[in-house]
């Protein structure tokens, strides 16, 4: 019997020991491991969100009621200010999964990047360019989801939850934070990746990934909204110094060069327009005939006088215009559609969209001048979007500017020529609604049934945390 | 090893040498015709001694004084105990045991006496159910086991069914039970969830290996149901096992078995289908040119026509006048609407043969048994585009070295050629709600939806065509251009060993190793209508609309051009399956006093599954032409620049391992207790060390209440009364408890490059979907067997299922697996076997069976959107079933004839918001569950001297069935209609009197805005009048089998011979109404998916 005993122990021994934990330790599939620095940087290219803030165009003052284009539920809900309850894309939902999504691929990257074996100056330019994801990522999280950056109240005001590391818990609860939290680990991020970006590393033409020009460029959106100027005017010089002109798109040579609105809309975003400082792929119907649309009288009001009584280019006969049911569009993005098999008629379509664009900085920097009264630097700064912008390059001047608005504030006059000439220049790409949001501006709606009023420190301009992350994170919902 | 065991052996025949003192000799035989017995065991109970007989049936044994008794067993025989009386000649005659196989139960690790079990488990002989016409042993079991459901949800050969036991036991993990083939786990082909297999895409076909069996290779079923029957599988054996085993070699004189069934499909007709006459259609297709909807210019530019677009194209093209005054042309239109195109007649075979010979032999002696065979399937097929061939060949020897030790080898190999129609997966539409497959030439959904108005063939006897995807068609041509051929090549090698180490201690190990390769390639020939399609840009409509065309994205002046400008595809899919398994385990067993029986199973499992598929395109072939390939550079920019690959590898890797203990007690074998306790681990959770393992155990217990003193109702034969405990688990779908990081390419106009994203995030709290069940049962047998069965009743509690969870999004990701869900279960499973008549030459036998599960979810984070809970499936809804079918609440027709529906206020509307997932309870009406909670079957067996008459129904109850979409919009002359057409609205009022929407006019259809009368449509057909009862009744097989006389035979030289007709599927007894002839089983998927034919077999098997 001992024998026996001896024998069945040892045959189970040997055969179980063999199996075990060596054994189990077969990867399932064919999942990648990410234990290099080359797959860390592959990883990057998902912590850009695919998501589109396109529903600030909705609530804003861009659009008006317009007929004749696919109304989705978001759309009626984003003109009427209302919670946008679906999570399609182009909803407050969707840009907030898609974000921390793409945060998540940045957190991944910098909770190893230390201990892979590798090339250290790459892995140090990965750390950078996931650092600088992770702080834009939040960014626009807290620029749209909390109130606007005020010094006084920002210590008080709730943010958004500020990811640090890998998620690993199945159902996890967050806190929101503050603003002014937020603001720190954005600046700290956004500090330490510009410290350690190095474009070197970027194959093609580097424009999807954050190259140093694009970091700079968020460095200058970053500060202008904390309203620290000089910072702002820091980084925006540092990337404008060289030659401003270089960074403004010319809108003429293109109108010109392209044969067709096609060629045009595609040369618009294509990366190797200098403007274009960061460019990524976004899933949204925005492009398509979708929601609501400025009317063409909306367009000929915004566009239709200067102060130089010049022709906009913007607005030129040859530019593009897409009829949108009743609605108008001056074309900029392409409408990309990816299917879901060959040939089905089912899918998703994306834009390549530009994240910042030279002009915003030079904007930037010009609104800094004119809040420093600093308006002779401000006026050369547009001077050179006027150059680009408006037949004949015509000349700024500060009595041109006080003339059309009919205003004997020097300053106020080029303040508010800054920010019009922000609207117009990227209309149709979400940037309007957080100057609405900085300067408190009121919106109006027309409805059929009554015009609609959004006042100017109306609590409906922070979007609703949504309704999952309310539920499931824990977090606070926002007063409304 | 044998180093070890052989002083062990020694020992054993030391203490034989010792109390040796005289002998015993004799022959053994079977009581029913007198033959000899081989292999039978001879012991002296109480003792470690014991012999068996040999090839002659002759047996020697020493015993130790002429008073003992011998004990003599042998496997469907009864065991008889006989006293020596001081003889040295006992010749023993054996009878045949009344229950066979009921007596054990062989769960694949262990063969258990019947007495002494203490699970819920039914065998079932493949003899009793063999249905000679199916040629998959899977389908066999309708309606045959209480409690288990088999769904054919396709008749197209390969296509696993829908398999459950006790119902579902996962939310959206896999339900089939494990399969388990003498002793080892048999994988599937292809890993496809219940969900999968009713797709109708091509991988279903080759989802099944149980397909690649011989059934007539198969001895018998065991359904091993309650977690006690199922212990011993542990992490695996939530949906229940199915152990099939198969037929083995017997020591006697060789024999040859032939078995031939010879089968004919029936076609579906017209009769059984609710669809219009073309006379009819062409009056609706008058409607829609007096509507706008079809003219000479949209038939110029429409994606597909019929005969009103043919004759517009043809008016068009100045090769046939208008009618009278610009009037339509009557006369070219007469011929159609005459048509009446019967399109079963054209694309189903009248009387197609299917046929399966197989061939056995049996053979052995003391040394050796074998078993070898040869199985030849070959299916013509239910229609022109489907048909397989199976050859199957087995080769079991089995080797006695001495009394103690013995060795299985089994070889078996299978290989399949198969053809079935061309198809492209299928695509779910979120907006619309539908699913929607391109290229669709499946016989079945082309003849139920193409109008009759069509024609296959013009006045002259050559092939007509009309226009599918902008290019000329004809289904005839198509089918013989466009197909898939699938070969399977599946072996694999088995060794059973076995050793008994004592008397009371044996040693068990089963290696096997298996190699399954399947290939299926998609032909498109280059004049197939899926290549033309490509290379339709005959008119500046057609280049604008085309989809396939491309318009070079660098080159905005460019008009939409072909880059298939020549040859067609070969789309090749490869999926290999390497497997290893192996056992070893020890059991011992000891009676102490001759009434305490204790009895221990210990030891270990490995499993080692990997698999790799691999998919080519291969684009610009032309068959024609030697095969050359011609792929155009543009093609590869155009499916780049939508994200497709023509290539794509993937890899699964699966490694277990398991370490079981079982021990039993039993007293007197009336009271009965056993425990089970198993440990295993597992890759697929990833490398987390914490989630990988998982314990999982089980008590149960028996009272033979006949064997109680107190019992003395001498009716009783046999009564058992047993209860069980335990847990048991399964691996959920999409299961990583570690960060899963996928590789990609981007999808981007410039820029292209590699990238990783992350598909799962670390789940640290991930673990196994796991089932707790309680279950009684009584097993009972009165009037010597004359009415026998089994009651059980089960509440199970399944719980940390796994499923999508909508989380916060915080983490980085909006929709995370993990446990999220239990559900609670319980139900009933009663049968019976009655032997009602029984005289010398007539008997008439019944069995019935029912089982019934009521399920319904207690937890559920995460709500389905509206678009998914109203489709056929369902879907799962907190305090629902599994699948819930909710449909919208039809509110009848406005003034204008079009659907309205009822929001959440009771207020009518046109549309909801699919994507809604908090309103959906107040929105939608639940209907039921989709699939049945209930099923049974009921079997009658005649005999009459040598003849035998059976008839079977299987039948289901308690499920609801959407109707298929017949309501559309837009409705083209390509597409049948439903007759309930001829009842449409048409003149205000009509609304009052009809529920059939409007055909839409030109105006709707095209005027802005319309976008919610245009979904009215859609949620119509997801509507509360589209809705029927799934419950049905079905005349599952009538056969007749007259059995040759002995005598007959041995003038021929065989020893039996029998000769059967069936029919199968005949007749749908009872369903509702409202399905108007759709199979309430059959899912209409279209791709590959064929229902299941009506078959009428005849069979014949002689042996020698």
């Amino acid at each position: 019997m001992n024998m026996i005993r001896k024998i069945s122990i040892a045959i189970l021994t040997l055969t179980s020991a063999a199996s075990c934990d060596s054994f189990l330790e077969t990867n399932p599939d064919n999942r990648v491991e990410l234990d290099s620095p080359e797959k860390a940087a592959q990883l990057l290219t998902s912590a850009y969100s695919n998501g589109a803030y396109t529903f600030t165009e909705w609530m804003g003052d861009n659009v008006t009621y317009t007929t004749g284009t696919t109304i989705l539920t978001e759309h009626i809900q984003s003109y009427m200010w209302d919670e946008i309850t679906s999570i399609n894309q182009d909803t407050p939902a969707n840009f907030w999964t898609t974000t921390y999504e793409a945060i998540a691929a940045a957190n991944e990257v910098l909770a190893v990047i230390d201990e892979l074996p590798g090339d250290r100056d790459l892995k140090k330019a990965v750390a950078g360019e996931a650092y600088l994801t992770r702080a834009y990522g939040h960014f626009m999280l807290v620029s749209l989801f909390s109130k606007h950056y005020d010094p006084e109240t920002a210590d008080e005001d709730p943010g958004i939850p500020y990811v640090t590391e890998p998620e690993t818990e199945f159902v996890k609860k967050y806190t929101r934070g503050t603003v002014e939290e937020v603001f720190e680990k954005v600046e700290a991020d956004l500090m330490e990746g510009l410290d350690l970006v190095d474009p070197s590393y970027y194959a093609n033409s580097g424009k999807y990934h954050f190259n140093r020009e694009a970091a700079l460029a968020f460095a200058s959106r970053f500060y202008l909204f904390k309203g620290d100027l000089d910072n702002c005017i820091k980084y925006s010089s540092e990337l404008l110094d060289s030659d401003p002109y270089l960074y403004i798109k010319d809108i003429r040579e293109l109108l010109d060069q392209t044969a067709n609105a096609d060629a045009f809309i595609k040369e618009y975003s294509d990366p190797t327009d200098a403007s274009n400082l960061l460019v990524c792929r976004q899933i949204t119907n925005f492009p398509v005939n979708v929601g609501y649309w400025p009317s063409p009288n909306m367009i000929s009001s915004f566009y239709g006088s200067n102060p130089w009584d010049e022709n906009d280019v913007r607005v030129d006969q040859q530019y593009p215009i897409y009829l949108r049911g009743s609605g108008w569009t001056l074309a900029k993005n392409e409408f990309l559609f990816e299917r879901s098999s060959l040939t089905s008629n089912v899918g998703l379509y994306y834009t390549i969209a530009s994240l910042f664009r030279g002009e915003e900085v030079l904007l930037n920097r010009a609104e800094c001048y004119a809040l420093q009264n600093k308006l002779n630097l401000a006026v050369a700064d547009l001077q050179v979007l006027v150059d680009m912008r408006y037949e004949n390059e015509p000349t700024v001047t500060l009595t041109a500017l006080k003339n059309y608005y009919g205003i004997s504030n020097n300053f106020q006059a080029t303040f508010t020529y800054i920010i019009e000439e922000r609207r117009k220049e990227f209309i149709h790409e979400g940037l309007r609604w957080f100057d609405i949001k900085r300067f408190n501006l009121p919106v109006s709606h027309f409805m059929p049934g009554g015009t609609l009023q959004l006042t100017s420190e109306d609590l409906r301009k922070i979007m609703q945390i949504p309704q999952a992350a309310i539920d499931v994170a824990g977090l606070t919902p926002n007063p409304r | 090893m044998m180093r070890f065991l052989l002083p062990a052996i020694v020992l054993c025949f030391g203490v034989l040498q010792l109390s040796a003192q005289f002998k015993v000799s004799g022959k053994v035989t079977s009581s029913k015709d007198g033959t000899e017995l081989p292999g039978v065991n001879v012991t002296l109970p109480g003792t470690t001694v014991g012999t068996v007989t040999d090839a002659n049936g002759v047996y020697s044994i020493t015993v130790s004084s002429g008073t003992d008794t011998l004990s003599f067993s042998y496997i469907s025989y009864t065991t008889q105990v006989v006293a020596v009386n001081q003889r040295t000649v006992i010749n023993v005659a054996l009878e045949p045991d009344a229950t066979e196989l009921g007596e054990v139960v062989i769960t694949g690790f262990q063969e258990v006496d019947r007495k002494i079990f203490t699970g819920a488990a039914v065998s079932v002989k493949l003899a009793d159910v063999r249905s000679s016409g199916l040629t998959d042993a899977s389908q066999m079991l309708e309606g045959r086991v209480a409690g288990v459901t088999v769904d054919n949800v396709s008749g197209t050969f390969g296509t696993n069914p829908k398999v459950r036991i006790r119902g579902n036991t996962s939310i959206n993990g896999d339900t089939q039970p494990l399969m388990v083939v003498d002793g080892v786990i048999l994988e599937d082909l292809n890993q496809l969830t219940a969900d999968d297999i009713i797709t109708g895409n091509a991988n279903t076909l080759t989802s099944s290996s149980i397909a690649g069996l011989n059934p007539d290779d198969i001895e018998s079923f065991q359904v091993l149901k309650d977690a006690s029957a199922t212990a011993l599988y542990g992490t695996r054996a939530k949906n229940g096992v199915i152990v099939i085993t198969t037929k083995r070699g017997k020591s006697g004189q060789p024999r040859v078995n032939y078995t031939g069934n010879f089968s004919f499909h029936l076609r579906p007709t017209y009769n059984q289908f609710d669809i219009l006459n073309s006379g009819d259609e062409m009056s609706i297709y008058r409607e829609m040119y007096e509507k706008g909807l079809i003219d000479i210019t949209t038939s110029v530019k429409a994606q597909n026509f019929g005969a009103m677009g043919k004759m517009f194209s043809m008016i068009s093209a100045h090769e046939i006048p208008w009618g009278v005054n610009g009037s339509l042309n009557e006369e070219f239109l007469n011929k159609y609407e005459n048509a009446n195109t019967d399109w079963f007649d054209v694309l189903f075979k009248d009387y197609s043969l299917q046929q399966q010979h197989s061939v056995s032999l049996t053979t052995g002696n003391d040394k050796y048994n074998g078993y070898f065979s040869f199985g030849y399937m070959n299916d013509n097929g239910q229609s022109i585009a489907d048909n397989v061939k199976r050859y199957s060949g087995t080769a079991k020897s089995t080797f006695f070295f001495n009394e103690r030790l013995s060795l299985d080898l089994k070889l078996t190999g299978n290989y399949r050629e198969q053809q079935a129609p061309g198809t492209q997966n299928r695509d779910f539409d979120p907006i619309t709600g539908r699913y929607k497959r391109d290229f669709d030439i499946n016989p079945l959904s082309y003849a139920l939806n193409t109008s009759r108005s069509i024609r296959p063939y013009d006045d002259n006897g050559s092939l007509e065509y009309f226009r599918r995807n902008y290019t000329p068609f004809n289904i005839l041509e198509e089918l013989s251009l466009n197909f898939i051929n699938i070969t399977v090549n599946d072996i694999s090698a088995q060794t059973d060993l076995s050793y008994n180490i004592r008397n009371n201690l044996t040693f068990k190990s089963v290696i096997q190793g298996r190699y399954a390769a399947t290939k299926r390639e998609h032909v498109i020939h280059e004049w197939s209508n899926q290549a033309e399609a490509y290379r339709s840009d005959d008119t500046q409509y057609i280049q604008d609309s085309n989809p396939l065309l491309y318009k070079d994205p660098s080159d905005p002046t460019a008009q939409p051009r072909i880059v298939l400008p020549e040859g067609g595809f070969n789309n090749v899919s490869d999926d290999n399956l390497r497997y290893f398994y192996t056992r070893n385990s020890l059991n011992w067993s000891h009676t102490i006093d001759n009434v305490h029986n204790i009895s221990v199973l210990t030891g270990m499992e490995l499993k080692y599954a990997d698999r790799t598929s691999r998919r080519a395109d291969g684009i610009g072939v032309v068959y024609e032409n030697g095969g050359v390939v011609n792929t155009d550079p543009a093609m590869i920019d155009f499916l780049q620049q939508q994200g497709i690959s023509t290539y794509a590898l993937g890899e699964d890797h699966e490694r277990f391992a398991g370490l079981f203990i079982n021990t039993g007690y039993s007293f007197n074998e009336k009271y009965i207790f056993n425990g089970t306790l198993r440990y295993d681990g597992t890759n697929r959770l990833g490398k987390s060390k914490n989630a990988r393992y998982l314990p999982t155990w089980n008590v149960s217990g028996a009272w033979n209440i006949d064997r109680e003193s107190f019992f003395n109702l001498d009716s009783f034969d046999f009564l058992k009364l047993r209860a069980t405990y335990g847990l048991t688990a399964n691996l959920g779908p999409n299961t990583s408890a570690l960060l899963n990081l996928k590789s990609g390419v981007t999808l981007r106009p410039t820029d292209v490059e590699t990238y990783l994203f992350i598909e799962d995030l670390t789940n640290s709290d991930l673990t196994w979907e796991k089932l707790k069940e309680f279950n009684v049962g009584i097993d009972y047998s009165l009037y010597n067997n004359r009415i026998s069965g089994t009651v059980d009743f089960y509440t199970r509690d399944c719980y940390d299922l796994i499923g999508p969870y909508q989380t916060g999004g915080i983490g980085g990701k909006e929709f995370k697996n993990g446990n999220y869900a239990d559900m609670k279960a319980n139900g009933f499973e009663f049968g019976i076997n009655t032997v009602n008549v029984k005289f010398k030459d007539f008997s008439w036998l019944t069995s019935f069976n029912i089982g019934y599960t009521h399920d319904r979810i207690t937890r559920l984070d995460y709500t389905p959107r509206i678009a998914d809970a109203i489709v056929q499936g369902g879907a799962a809804v907190l305090g629902g079933p599994r699948r819930a079918l909710f449909s919208t609440k039809f509110a009848g027709l406005n003034q204008y004839g079009i659907p309205t529906f009822e929001d959440a206020e009771g207020q009518p509307v046109f549309f909801y918001d699919l994507q809604d997932r908090d309103n959906l309870t107040s929105i939608l009406k639940y209907e039921g569950p989709a699939e049945p909670r209930g099923a049974g079957g009921f079997n009658n067996i005649f005999t009459y001297k040598n003849f035998s008459f059976t008839v079977f129904f299987s039948f289901k109850f308690d499920y609801k069935i959407r109707l298929d979409d017949a309501f559309s919009p837009r409705y083209t002359d390509f597409n049948s209609l439903s007759k309930s057409f001829i009842n449409r609205w048409v003149v205000p009022g009509d609304e009052l009197i009809t529920d059939i929407p409007v055909i839409l006019d030109k105006q709707v259809l095209e005027s802005a805005g319309n976008a919610e009368i245009l979904s009215a449509y859609d949620l119509y057909n997801k509507s509360t009048v589209r809705v029927a009862d799934g419950s049905y009744v079905r005349l599952k097989s009538v056969r007749l089998a007259y059995t040759f006389p002995s005598r007959w035979m041995n003038k021929i030289g065989a020893t039996n011979a029998q000769l059967s007709v069936e029919g199968q599927n005949l007749w749908l007894l009872y369903s509702d109404k409202k399905l108007n002839g759709q199979d309430p089983e059959f899912f209409s998927s279209g791709g590959v998916a064929l229902p299941q034919p009506k078959l009428i077999t005849t069979a014949i098997t002689i042996g020698f």
